[in-house]
Protein backbone atom coordinates (compact mmCIF):
# COMPACT_ATOMS: atom_id res chain seq x y z
CA UNK A 1 0.00 0.00 0.00
CA UNK A 2 1.49 3.33 -0.94
CA UNK A 3 1.63 6.42 1.23
CA UNK A 4 -1.37 8.26 -0.25
CA UNK A 5 -3.61 5.20 0.17
CA UNK A 6 -2.37 4.81 3.74
CA UNK A 7 -2.99 8.48 4.42
CA UNK A 8 -6.54 8.36 3.04
CA UNK A 9 -7.21 5.16 4.98
CA UNK A 10 -6.08 6.86 8.19
CA UNK A 11 -8.15 9.98 7.45
CA UNK A 12 -11.24 7.82 6.94
CA UNK A 13 -10.66 5.85 10.14
CA UNK A 14 -10.18 9.00 12.23
CA UNK A 15 -13.25 10.57 10.63
CA UNK A 16 -11.29 13.60 9.39
CA UNK A 17 -12.80 13.34 5.92
CA UNK A 18 -16.12 11.93 4.71
CA UNK A 19 -14.96 11.23 1.16
CA UNK A 20 -11.86 11.34 -1.00
CA UNK A 21 -11.81 12.54 -4.58
CA UNK A 22 -9.06 10.79 -6.49
CA UNK A 23 -8.61 8.54 -9.48
CA UNK A 24 -9.28 4.88 -10.15
CA UNK A 25 -9.52 2.64 -13.17
CA UNK A 26 -13.02 2.12 -14.49
CA UNK A 27 -13.56 0.10 -17.65
CA UNK A 28 -9.96 0.52 -18.75
CA UNK A 29 -9.90 4.29 -18.20
CA UNK A 30 -8.31 6.22 -15.33
CA UNK A 31 -11.14 8.43 -14.10
CA UNK A 32 -12.01 10.70 -11.17
CA UNK A 33 -13.76 8.76 -8.40
CA UNK A 34 -15.14 9.64 -4.97
CA UNK A 35 -13.89 7.11 -2.42
CA UNK A 36 -16.07 6.65 0.63
CA UNK A 37 -15.28 5.51 4.20
CA UNK A 38 -18.11 2.95 3.86
CA UNK A 39 -16.16 1.15 1.14
CA UNK A 40 -12.65 1.08 2.58
CA UNK A 41 -11.71 -1.92 0.44
CA UNK A 42 -12.05 0.26 -2.68
CA UNK A 43 -9.01 2.26 -1.59
CA UNK A 44 -6.86 -0.53 -3.01
CA UNK A 45 -7.84 0.76 -6.46
CA UNK A 46 -6.88 4.38 -5.71
CA UNK A 47 -4.28 5.50 -8.24
CA UNK A 48 -1.92 8.05 -6.80
CA UNK A 49 1.09 7.99 -9.05
CA UNK A 50 1.60 9.43 -12.46
CA UNK A 51 0.92 9.20 -15.29
CA UNK A 52 -2.71 10.03 -14.55
CA UNK A 53 -4.75 11.85 -17.19
CA UNK A 54 -5.80 15.25 -15.90
CA UNK A 55 -9.49 15.96 -15.26
CA UNK A 56 -10.85 19.13 -13.60
CA UNK A 57 -11.02 17.72 -10.05
CA UNK A 58 -11.62 21.11 -8.31
CA UNK A 59 -14.71 21.69 -10.45
CA UNK A 60 -15.98 18.19 -9.59
CA UNK A 61 -15.28 18.95 -5.91
CA UNK A 62 -17.51 22.04 -6.14
CA UNK A 63 -20.28 19.94 -7.74
CA UNK A 64 -20.11 17.43 -4.89
CA UNK A 65 -19.90 20.00 -2.08
CA UNK A 66 -22.90 21.90 -3.46
CA UNK A 67 -24.93 18.72 -2.96
CA UNK A 68 -23.24 17.86 0.36
CA UNK A 69 -22.11 21.14 1.98
CA UNK A 70 -21.56 19.59 5.41
CA UNK A 71 -19.07 16.93 4.37
CA UNK A 72 -15.32 17.47 4.48
CA UNK A 73 -13.64 16.02 1.42
CA UNK A 74 -10.09 15.01 0.71
CA UNK A 75 -8.67 15.84 -2.70
CA UNK A 76 -5.77 14.39 -4.63
CA UNK A 77 -4.36 17.65 -5.97
CA UNK A 78 -1.67 18.47 -8.45
CA UNK A 79 -0.10 21.90 -8.39
CA UNK A 80 -2.64 23.19 -10.93
CA UNK A 81 -5.50 21.71 -8.87
CA UNK A 82 -4.15 23.49 -5.80
CA UNK A 83 -4.03 26.81 -7.67
CA UNK A 84 -7.62 26.29 -8.82
CA UNK A 85 -8.71 25.51 -5.25
CA UNK A 86 -7.16 28.76 -4.01
CA UNK A 87 -9.05 30.82 -6.59
CA UNK A 88 -12.32 29.01 -5.83
CA UNK A 89 -11.80 29.58 -2.11
CA UNK A 90 -11.23 33.31 -2.73
CA UNK A 91 -14.51 33.43 -4.63
CA UNK A 92 -16.41 31.63 -1.89
CA UNK A 93 -17.14 28.61 -4.08
CA UNK A 94 -15.29 26.26 -1.72
CA UNK A 95 -15.17 26.36 2.06
CA UNK A 96 -11.47 25.87 2.94
CA UNK A 97 -12.45 24.06 6.14
CA UNK A 98 -14.26 21.44 4.11
CA UNK A 99 -11.28 20.47 1.94
CA UNK A 100 -8.14 18.58 2.79
CA UNK A 101 -5.44 18.44 0.15
CA UNK A 102 -3.23 15.44 -0.49
CA UNK A 103 -0.68 16.77 -2.92
CA UNK A 104 0.28 14.76 -5.97
CA UNK A 105 3.85 15.49 -6.90
CA UNK A 106 3.66 16.12 -10.60
CA UNK A 107 7.01 17.73 -11.09
CA UNK A 108 8.96 15.61 -13.55
CA UNK A 109 12.23 14.32 -12.22
CA UNK A 110 14.69 11.52 -12.67
CA UNK A 111 12.97 9.77 -9.77
CA UNK A 112 9.58 9.49 -11.40
CA UNK A 113 7.73 9.18 -14.65
CA UNK A 114 6.73 12.51 -16.20
CA UNK A 115 3.07 13.43 -15.96
CA UNK A 116 0.63 13.90 -18.77
CA UNK A 117 0.52 17.63 -18.08
CA UNK A 118 0.88 19.40 -21.38
CA UNK A 119 3.00 22.06 -19.89
CA UNK A 120 5.64 20.76 -17.59
CA UNK A 121 9.20 21.18 -18.67
CA UNK A 122 12.22 19.51 -17.14
CA UNK A 123 13.72 21.33 -14.17
CA UNK A 124 16.93 23.19 -14.81
CA UNK A 125 20.22 22.24 -13.17
CA UNK A 126 19.42 24.27 -10.05
CA UNK A 127 16.15 22.36 -9.60
CA UNK A 128 13.83 25.17 -10.63
CA UNK A 129 11.47 24.93 -13.53
CA UNK A 130 12.10 27.32 -16.39
CA UNK A 131 9.37 29.88 -17.07
CA UNK A 132 6.48 28.62 -19.17
CA UNK A 133 6.67 29.14 -22.88
CA UNK A 134 3.91 28.71 -25.45
CA UNK A 135 3.30 25.16 -26.54
CA UNK A 136 3.06 24.27 -30.15
CA UNK A 137 -0.11 22.60 -31.42
CA UNK A 138 0.07 22.16 -35.16
CA UNK A 139 1.00 25.80 -35.52
CA UNK A 140 4.25 27.64 -35.56
CA UNK A 141 4.30 29.08 -32.02
CA UNK A 142 6.53 31.93 -33.18
CA UNK A 143 3.65 33.23 -35.22
CA UNK A 144 1.50 33.63 -32.11
CA UNK A 145 4.22 34.86 -29.81
CA UNK A 146 2.84 38.23 -28.70
CA UNK A 147 6.12 40.10 -28.91
CA UNK A 148 6.93 39.05 -32.43
CA UNK A 149 4.09 40.75 -34.23
CA UNK A 150 2.83 44.29 -34.19
CA UNK A 151 -0.62 44.92 -32.75
CA UNK A 152 -2.50 44.78 -36.02
CA UNK A 153 -0.82 41.60 -37.25
CA UNK A 154 -1.25 40.00 -33.86
CA UNK A 155 -4.98 40.71 -33.90
CA UNK A 156 -5.19 39.25 -37.40
CA UNK A 157 -3.27 36.20 -36.20
CA UNK A 158 -5.66 35.63 -33.31
CA UNK A 159 -8.66 36.06 -35.61
CA UNK A 160 -7.22 33.26 -37.74
CA UNK A 161 -6.98 31.09 -34.64
CA UNK A 162 -10.56 31.83 -33.56
CA UNK A 163 -11.86 31.14 -37.08
CA UNK A 164 -11.07 27.48 -36.31
CA UNK A 165 -13.44 27.44 -33.31
CA UNK A 166 -16.36 24.96 -33.58
CA UNK A 167 -18.05 26.39 -30.47
CA UNK A 168 -17.99 23.09 -28.60
CA UNK A 169 -17.73 24.92 -25.24
CA UNK A 170 -15.02 22.43 -24.30
CA UNK A 171 -12.68 25.20 -23.06
CA UNK A 172 -15.36 26.26 -20.60
CA UNK A 173 -16.61 22.78 -19.74
CA UNK A 174 -13.24 21.45 -18.63
CA UNK A 175 -12.09 24.67 -16.94
CA UNK A 176 -11.46 23.85 -13.25
CA UNK A 177 -12.34 27.36 -12.08
CA UNK A 178 -15.51 27.60 -14.17
CA UNK A 179 -18.27 26.79 -11.69
CA UNK A 180 -20.87 29.48 -12.60
CA UNK A 181 -24.53 28.56 -12.34
CA UNK A 182 -25.35 30.79 -15.30
CA UNK A 183 -22.94 31.44 -18.14
CA UNK A 184 -22.55 34.59 -20.21
CA UNK A 185 -21.38 32.41 -23.09
CA UNK A 186 -24.95 31.14 -23.37
CA UNK A 187 -26.43 34.65 -23.28
CA UNK A 188 -27.91 35.35 -26.70
CA UNK A 189 -27.57 39.10 -26.19
CA UNK A 190 -23.82 38.82 -25.65
CA UNK A 191 -22.96 36.03 -28.06
CA UNK A 192 -24.97 35.83 -31.28
CA UNK A 193 -26.26 32.28 -31.80
CA UNK A 194 -26.45 30.16 -34.93
CA UNK A 195 -23.00 30.82 -36.40
CA UNK A 196 -19.80 28.82 -36.62
CA UNK A 197 -17.17 30.02 -35.93
CA UNK A 198 -18.79 32.04 -33.17
CA UNK A 199 -18.56 35.80 -32.97
CA UNK A 200 -15.24 37.02 -31.52
CA UNK A 201 -17.23 38.06 -28.44
CA UNK A 202 -17.30 34.36 -27.44
CA UNK A 203 -13.55 34.34 -26.86
CA UNK A 204 -13.36 37.88 -25.55
CA UNK A 205 -16.03 37.24 -22.88
CA UNK A 206 -14.16 34.17 -21.72
CA UNK A 207 -10.82 35.99 -21.75
CA UNK A 208 -12.27 38.87 -19.73
CA UNK A 209 -13.75 36.52 -17.13
CA UNK A 210 -10.50 34.59 -16.83
CA UNK A 211 -8.19 37.59 -16.50
CA UNK A 212 -6.70 37.33 -13.01
CA UNK A 213 -8.63 34.10 -12.47
CA UNK A 214 -7.11 31.60 -14.94
CA UNK A 215 -4.74 29.28 -13.09
CA UNK A 216 -2.86 28.35 -16.26
CA UNK A 217 -3.48 24.61 -16.12
CA UNK A 218 -3.90 24.25 -19.87
CA UNK A 219 -6.89 21.88 -19.71
CA UNK A 220 -8.75 24.18 -22.15
CA UNK A 221 -5.99 23.91 -24.71
CA UNK A 222 -5.88 20.13 -24.29
CA UNK A 223 -9.65 19.95 -24.82
CA UNK A 224 -9.78 22.22 -27.86
CA UNK A 225 -10.55 20.12 -30.96
CA UNK A 226 -9.41 23.01 -33.16
CA UNK A 227 -6.00 23.37 -31.54
CA UNK A 228 -6.41 27.04 -30.60
CA UNK A 229 -3.54 28.11 -28.28
CA UNK A 230 -5.99 29.11 -25.55
CA UNK A 231 -3.45 28.93 -22.76
CA UNK A 232 -1.37 31.59 -24.40
CA UNK A 233 -4.50 33.67 -24.98
CA UNK A 234 -5.69 33.59 -21.36
CA UNK A 235 -2.18 34.16 -20.11
CA UNK A 236 -2.39 37.53 -21.87
CA UNK A 237 -5.26 38.51 -19.57
CA UNK A 238 -3.32 37.37 -16.53
CA UNK A 239 -0.35 39.48 -17.62
CA UNK A 240 -2.54 42.58 -17.80
CA UNK A 241 -3.92 41.93 -14.31
CA UNK A 242 -0.43 41.31 -12.96
CA UNK A 243 0.79 44.56 -14.50
CA UNK A 244 -2.14 46.60 -13.14
CA UNK A 245 -2.67 44.99 -9.73
CA UNK A 246 0.49 42.97 -9.12
CA UNK A 247 -1.69 39.88 -8.72
CA UNK A 248 -0.97 36.33 -9.87
CA UNK A 249 -3.82 33.82 -9.53
CA UNK A 250 -3.46 30.63 -7.52
CA UNK A 251 -1.51 31.75 -4.45
CA UNK A 252 -2.84 30.97 -1.01
CA UNK A 253 -3.99 33.89 1.11
CA UNK A 254 -3.13 36.64 -1.35
CA UNK A 255 -6.42 38.45 -2.01
CA UNK A 256 -7.56 38.79 -5.60
CA UNK A 257 -8.15 42.38 -6.82
CA UNK A 258 -11.60 41.18 -7.86
CA UNK A 259 -12.19 39.80 -4.39
CA UNK A 260 -12.44 43.33 -2.95
CA UNK A 261 -15.33 44.25 -5.23
CA UNK A 262 -17.65 42.27 -2.99
CA UNK A 263 -18.60 39.84 -5.73
CA UNK A 264 -17.10 37.00 -3.77
CA UNK A 265 -19.03 37.90 -0.63
CA UNK A 266 -22.28 37.52 -2.53
CA UNK A 267 -21.14 34.11 -3.68
CA UNK A 268 -21.52 35.00 -7.34
CA UNK A 269 -18.99 35.04 -10.10
CA UNK A 270 -18.68 37.84 -12.64
CA UNK B 1 -22.80 10.50 -1.14
CA UNK B 2 -21.62 9.03 -4.38
CA UNK B 3 -19.73 10.37 -7.40
CA UNK B 4 -18.39 8.37 -10.27
CA UNK B 5 -17.75 8.67 -13.99
CA UNK B 6 -19.09 5.96 -16.24
CA UNK B 7 -17.06 5.56 -19.43
CA UNK B 8 -19.11 4.95 -22.54
CA UNK B 9 -19.35 5.91 -26.20
CA UNK B 10 -21.04 9.07 -27.45
CA UNK B 11 -24.52 8.17 -28.73
CA UNK B 12 -24.49 10.59 -31.67
CA UNK B 13 -22.49 10.22 -34.87
CA UNK B 14 -20.47 7.27 -36.14
CA UNK B 15 -17.07 8.59 -34.90
CA UNK B 16 -17.54 6.84 -31.57
CA UNK B 17 -15.87 9.32 -29.23
CA UNK B 18 -15.24 8.15 -25.68
CA UNK B 19 -17.28 10.06 -23.11
CA UNK B 20 -17.55 9.86 -19.35
CA UNK B 21 -20.98 10.34 -17.82
CA UNK B 22 -20.76 12.03 -14.42
CA UNK B 23 -23.11 10.46 -11.90
CA UNK B 24 -23.69 12.28 -8.60
CA UNK B 25 -25.91 10.50 -6.04
CA UNK B 26 -27.43 8.37 -8.80
CA UNK B 27 -28.28 11.36 -11.00
CA UNK B 28 -26.67 12.05 -14.36
CA UNK B 29 -25.17 15.53 -14.00
CA UNK B 30 -22.54 15.99 -16.70
CA UNK B 31 -20.45 14.72 -19.60
CA UNK B 32 -16.67 14.87 -19.93
CA UNK B 33 -14.53 13.72 -22.85
CA UNK B 34 -12.37 10.70 -22.02
CA UNK B 35 -8.69 11.62 -22.13
CA UNK B 36 -7.76 7.99 -22.63
CA UNK B 37 -10.17 7.28 -25.50
CA UNK B 38 -8.10 6.70 -28.64
CA UNK B 39 -10.71 8.23 -30.96
CA UNK B 40 -11.07 11.67 -29.40
CA UNK B 41 -8.21 11.93 -26.86
CA UNK B 42 -10.04 14.28 -24.49
CA UNK B 43 -11.90 16.30 -27.08
CA UNK B 44 -15.60 16.43 -27.95
CA UNK B 45 -18.08 18.42 -30.02
CA UNK B 46 -21.03 20.32 -28.60
CA UNK B 47 -23.41 17.39 -29.15
CA UNK B 48 -21.22 15.01 -27.20
CA UNK B 49 -20.86 17.52 -24.34
CA UNK B 50 -24.67 17.73 -24.12
CA UNK B 51 -25.25 13.98 -23.94
CA UNK B 52 -26.47 14.03 -20.33
CA UNK B 53 -29.09 16.69 -21.08
CA UNK B 54 -31.49 14.61 -23.16
CA UNK B 55 -31.61 11.62 -20.84
CA UNK B 56 -33.83 13.29 -18.26
CA UNK B 57 -35.40 15.84 -20.62
CA UNK B 58 -39.17 16.27 -20.14
CA UNK B 59 -39.44 16.54 -23.94
CA UNK B 60 -38.16 13.03 -24.40
CA UNK B 61 -40.67 10.58 -25.95
CA UNK B 62 -41.81 7.92 -23.52
CA UNK B 63 -44.35 6.15 -25.73
CA UNK B 64 -44.70 5.39 -29.45
CA UNK B 65 -46.67 7.98 -31.42
CA UNK B 66 -49.03 6.97 -34.22
CA UNK B 67 -49.94 9.56 -36.85
CA UNK B 68 -53.66 9.50 -37.53
CA UNK B 69 -56.22 11.94 -38.82
CA UNK B 70 -55.96 13.93 -35.59
CA UNK B 71 -52.17 14.14 -35.70
CA UNK B 72 -49.77 12.22 -33.46
CA UNK B 73 -51.43 10.12 -30.78
CA UNK B 74 -49.70 8.17 -28.01
CA UNK B 75 -50.13 4.44 -28.35
CA UNK B 76 -48.69 1.14 -27.11
CA UNK B 77 -45.72 -0.70 -28.66
CA UNK B 78 -48.09 -3.55 -29.59
CA UNK B 79 -50.41 -1.27 -31.53
CA UNK B 80 -47.53 0.67 -33.13
CA UNK B 81 -45.73 -2.46 -34.33
CA UNK B 82 -49.00 -3.99 -35.61
CA UNK B 83 -49.51 -0.84 -37.65
CA UNK B 84 -45.95 -0.92 -39.05
CA UNK B 85 -46.28 -4.60 -40.04
CA UNK B 86 -49.64 -4.22 -41.76
CA UNK B 87 -48.61 -1.08 -43.68
CA UNK B 88 -45.27 -2.60 -44.77
CA UNK B 89 -47.13 -5.67 -46.07
CA UNK B 90 -49.68 -3.54 -47.92
CA UNK B 91 -46.98 -1.38 -49.58
CA UNK B 92 -44.83 -4.42 -50.43
CA UNK B 93 -47.76 -6.23 -52.10
CA UNK B 94 -48.99 -3.18 -53.96
CA UNK B 95 -45.74 -1.46 -55.09
CA UNK B 96 -42.93 -4.03 -54.66
CA UNK B 97 -39.81 -4.16 -52.40
CA UNK B 98 -37.99 -1.16 -53.93
CA UNK B 99 -40.82 1.11 -52.78
CA UNK B 100 -39.53 0.69 -49.20
CA UNK B 101 -36.33 2.10 -47.68
CA UNK B 102 -34.70 1.81 -44.26
CA UNK B 103 -32.56 4.25 -42.33
CA UNK B 104 -30.35 2.75 -39.62
CA UNK B 105 -29.00 4.71 -36.69
CA UNK B 106 -25.69 5.51 -35.02
CA UNK B 107 -27.48 5.19 -31.68
CA UNK B 108 -27.94 1.44 -32.26
CA UNK B 109 -25.35 -1.27 -31.82
CA UNK B 110 -23.53 -2.89 -34.76
CA UNK B 111 -25.66 -5.97 -34.20
CA UNK B 112 -28.93 -4.04 -34.39
CA UNK B 113 -27.79 -2.31 -37.56
CA UNK B 114 -26.78 -5.67 -39.02
CA UNK B 115 -30.23 -7.06 -38.21
CA UNK B 116 -31.93 -4.12 -39.91
CA UNK B 117 -29.98 -4.51 -43.15
CA UNK B 118 -30.64 -8.28 -43.03
CA UNK B 119 -34.35 -7.59 -42.58
CA UNK B 120 -34.20 -5.04 -45.40
CA UNK B 121 -32.41 -7.32 -47.88
CA UNK B 122 -33.63 -10.81 -46.91
CA UNK B 123 -37.16 -10.18 -45.62
CA UNK B 124 -38.24 -7.18 -47.70
CA UNK B 125 -35.96 -7.77 -50.70
CA UNK B 126 -34.43 -4.35 -51.41
CA UNK B 127 -31.01 -2.74 -51.08
CA UNK B 128 -32.57 0.56 -50.00
CA UNK B 129 -30.74 0.93 -46.72
CA UNK B 130 -28.64 3.80 -45.42
CA UNK B 131 -27.37 5.13 -42.11
CA UNK B 132 -27.72 8.45 -40.30
CA UNK B 133 -24.00 8.56 -39.56
CA UNK B 134 -23.02 8.89 -43.22
CA UNK B 135 -20.86 11.90 -42.42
Amino acid sequence: MNSIREAVHALFLTGKIGGFLGYREIGGHLLPYLFSPEDLHELASLISHDPIPRYPLPKILVEITRAHPGVRLGLLARECDQRALQELIKRNQINPEKVLILPLACCPSDLGEPTQCSYLCSPTSNGNRPPFSPREIGQDPVRVEPDVLNLEDRFQRWKEEFAKCIKCYGCRNVCPVYVCKECSLEDEDLIPTGQIPPDLSFHLVRATHLAGFCIDCGLCEEACPAGIPLRLFYRGGNQIVEKLFGYKPGKEGEPSPFHRTGLAEKGSLP
Amino acid sequence: MNYRIIPTICPYCGCGCGIGLEVLDGRLVGTLPLKTAPVNEGKLCIKGYSTHEFVTSPYRLTQPLLRGKEGLVETTWEAALDHVVSRLQEILTQYGPDSIAFLASAKCTNEENYLLQKFCRAAIGTNNIDHCARL
